[in-house]
């Protein structure tokens, strides 16, 4: 199938000076294992069909666009990447979080390993009871701000037993329910819903356990070791971990903000609930900004748990390589002043270390260094 | 103290324990041996401990704790030899011969010697930003107090060498450590830097050993230059004359000699694939800068056929023992057992994706086609075993052969519900 696709499509010359105004046209995060496509991105195509943003494999400047069927001219992908590509191939909408379940869902028929199978398995798992600890809180916020007024205990006390704590949740439905000019079951469904945004990042104080700020605590720490290497690196390897350290400092700052901006929405919730059912694109994107902004970092920190593959000073340019542009958009979400950021410089990539007689790589080790990615990815 | 003597003591027993079965030990038995070792305080007579296993450590290349006395002789790595295998007047050095001359830099050095052992502290020998930096400071200073030391006082006794022999080592010594700095930037470098290479040749014009000694190293570290060093020394209008014309073609064979001799050797796993790779690159470019030499021609052609040789019988060999006996019994069930089988399928690509570019040939293909009827998934498998069978056929014949297996699967699935 890929080398037939691959023989009828023509490559077109890679994109120089690339930089994205929005997060959608950059494009979200897609795992796949095929070191060619190390950084590869997906976002929606000119006629609403996906295609992917691809760095330039050969080292050199410049990324490929490309439609789907343009990745099998550009390499020979995985299996596991044959299966994504066609899963993805489909999808109309493109956020960090879909890409995220379509790879899961291909990563779990195990044609990654059987590590990737099982960390694919219990990530979706971890989703799913994310999601109902998002909407619990949900409901706990609710109850709390219809009561306000009464005087009554904070809902969700360890002492609460399910069947008191379920009926202040009926009670507090009920009396918001005309307010929003909803049913009970329509504010039922849109705390659901609501809950689905909110899995990414949590709600309220057990919030600090989700993903992004999980990922935002990685990225944290992560920084801290590379202006380390920094430190005492005075080249060039010094100069990329400068570079990494420098672009999560910037993207620590951003995410913070719209962090914050979507934790503080559910102290409103009649406010959050009326927006959601009047602008449910709009809050969508607000909410899901933290999201874009982490994308893609998560891989750089774990390619630097992994480096004994690669060394490091060889990990540290992929890692430099994969620092994920920030879109001018990104200005907007924050309202903060950016600083410039330090020119990237390429330097050699996967493909041509695959090639090199400086190193004992070859595509193989690759694979499965990328195959362990996917294992560790939470 | 007592404690740590006591330490020792225990650990060499252990090490001693390890060492009877070495020989023909495991690489991770030798990998843990030369660990323990390392980790000792005081190396002392363990250092013999690991001697015999010199050779495999050679292949093995296993990442080790950066010293001064390491450091120091990085360089010449690629001359070093056991005492037993030096001879006067060729292009080696006998390994008995430098820790004593690093006891002597040492104590002529104790300020600058300090500070490197501090800055090398925590690296090892995978560390080559440290490596070309600490070095960088050591290797000019080490060689320029050395080119005028007289012969250490327990020479002879450490070495049973004569102070004519420690003239000769010594300047090879020197004129290695002198140009470390310098090969170490080329090694770097994306691609060789022809002026460089030509100035450093320059240098060694006056002295036919020492440029051969030069050139040896040269096309060790910097396989990528050997086309311009052949170009350099070759040419008759070469202003580097007949002292580069002998040189070269002492080296040249200096450097065969010691392709064939390593990639002859009994090997297990793929452990030396990096130096396979090359050794491959090095053949690549002596061939291409020997067209106009047929004899020297010849001679590279014939290591060439040798090396393919030694690889196609160490690919068959992988082949059958890793991967053809465990398809003959059914796949494994434990998971343990079906990653480490894919492991094994792993390093037999990277073994051929590196063996192959010797003479291109399609024995490899015809080697991993001969397995294909083991992969395929088979109509019993449920679904794990045919995802595993599917992942083998992915690594050991390719993604589109196995994405293909997987659509057939699919169809009779379909075909079969």
């Amino acid at each position: 199938m890929s080398a037939q696709l691959g023989a009828t499509f023509t490559l077109p010359k890679p994109v120089l000076g690339y930089h994205p105004g929005t997060f959608l046209e950059r494009g979200a995060s897609v795992p796949f294992t095929t070191p060619q496509l190390n950084g590869a991105r997906a976002r929606p195509g000119p006629r609403g069909d996906l295609e992917f943003t691809i760095p330039n494999p050969s080292g050199g400047r410049g990324l490929y666009i490309v439609p789907w069927e343009g990745v099998f001219a550009l390499c020979r992908p995985t299996v596991h990447d044959c299966r994504l590509i066609a899963s993805l191939s489909g999808l109309r909408g493109v956020t960090p979080m879909v890409i995220r379940s379509a790879a899961r869902i291909i990563a779990a028929e195990g044609l990654a390993g059987r590590a990737a199978r099982s960390a694919a398995e219990a990530a979706m798992a971890i989703d799913e009871k994310a999601r109902m600890m998002a909407n619990f809180q949900l409901l706990l916020e609710l109850v709390n701000q219809t009561e306000a007024a009464s005087g009554a205990a904070p809902a969700g006390a360890a002492q609460e037993t399910s069947i008191v704590m379920e009926h202040r949740a009926r009670r507090a439905v009920a009396k918001i329910a005309p307010d929003l000019r909803r049913s009970t079951e329509e504010v039922a469904a849109c705390l659901e819903e609501l809950a689905g945004l909110y899995t990414n990042i949590g709600v309220g104080r057990l919030a600090a356990g989700s993903r992004v700020p999980r990922i935002v605590a990685d990225v944290s720490a992560l920084r801290e070791v590379m202006l380390e290497w920094a430190r005492t690196h005075p080249d060039d390897t010094g100069a990329d971990a400068a570079r990494i350290a420098e672009s999560a400092e910037v993207t620590l700052t951003c995410v913070r903000v719209v962090l914050a901006e979507a934790h503080a929405l559910p102290r409103d919730m009649r406010a959050l609930m009326r927006l959601w059912l009047e602008a449910p694109q709009d809050l969508a994107a607000r909410i899901t900004r933290p999201d874009w902004l982490v994308d893609g970092w998560e891989r750089i920190g774990l390619l630097w748990q992994t480096a004994e593959t690669l060394g490091r000073e060889a990990t540290l340019a992929e890692m430099a390589s994969l620092i994920p542009v920030l879109p001018k958009e990104v200005a907007d979400w924050c309202r903060i002043p950016l600083p410039g950021l330090s020119e990237s410089v390429p330097r050699r990539r996967m493909v041509s270390m695959m090639e090199d007689w400086r190193t004992g790589v070859t595509p193989y080790d690759l694979i499965a260094r990328n195959e362990q990615l996917l294992s560790m990815a939470p | 103290m007592t404690t740590a003597l006591t330490d020792t003591s225990v650990r060499l027993a252990e090490i001693r324990a390890l060492n009877r079965h070495l020989v023909s030990a495991q690489d991770a038995k030798i990998l843990k041996v030369v660990a323990m070792v390392d980790a000792l305080p005081d190396r002392g007579a363990a250092d013999s401990l690991i001697a015999p296993l010199r050779p495999r450590l050679a292949q093995l290349r296993p990442s080790r704790p950066l010293s001064v006395t390491r450091l120091m002789f990085i360089p010449l790595d690629p001359v070093v030899v056991q005492a037993t295998d030096w001879r006067r007047g060729a292009l080696t050095i006998p390994r008995t011969a430098l820790p004593c001359l690093a006891r002597q830099f040492i104590a002529l050095d104790p300020t600058l010697s300090d500070s490197v052992a501090a800055e090398v502290a925590d690296a090892t020998t995978d560390d080559l930003g440290v490596i070309r930096r600490a070095g960088g400071r050591l290797w000019p200073r080490a060689a320029s107090l050395l080119a005028a030391a007289p012969p250490p006082a327990d020479w002879a006794a450490a070495t049973s060498l004569t102070a004519a022999d420690h003239r000769a080592i010594r300047d090879s010594v020197v004129l290695a450590l002198t140009h470390a700095p310098a090969i170490a930037h080329q090694l770097a470098a994306e691609r060789p830097d022809p002026e460089t290479i030509a100035d450093m040749l320059k240098q060694t014009a006056a002295t036919p050993e020492a440029m051969g000694m030069l050139i040896t190293l040269l096309l060790h570290w910097v396989p990528t230059a050997a086309s311009q060093v052949l170009e350099l020394t070759s040419a008759h209008s070469s202003p580097i004359g007949l002292a580069g014309r002998t040189a070269i073609e002492k080296a040249v064979e200096h450097v065969l000699d010691a392709i064939e001799t390593e990639q002859e050797a009994p090997q297990t796993g793929i452990a030396g694939l990096p130096r396979l790779r090359r050794s491959i690159a090095l053949l690549d470019e002596l061939e291409s800068g020997s067209a106009d030499r047929p004899m020297r021609a010849a001679r590279i052609a014939a290591t060439r056929a040798r090396v393919d040789a030694a690889c196609r019988g160490r690919f068959q060999t992988l082949l059958k023992d890793s991967v053809v006996g465990h398809l003959a019994q059914g796949l494994p069930v434990a998971p343990e057992d079906i990653v480490n089988l894919e492991v094994a399928a792993r390093d037999i690509r990277s073994f051929e994706h590196v063996a192959r570019r010797i003479n291109r040939s399609d024995h490899y293909d015809r080697q991993l086609r001969a397995i294909v009827t083991g992969l395929a998934p088979q109509g019993g498998d449920d679904q794990q075993l045919r995802v595993d069978r599917l992942r083998l056929a992915e690594i050991l014949l390719g993604p589109e052969q196995a994405m293909q297996m997987l659509m057939d699967a699919e169809k009779a699935a379909a075909a079969g519900a």
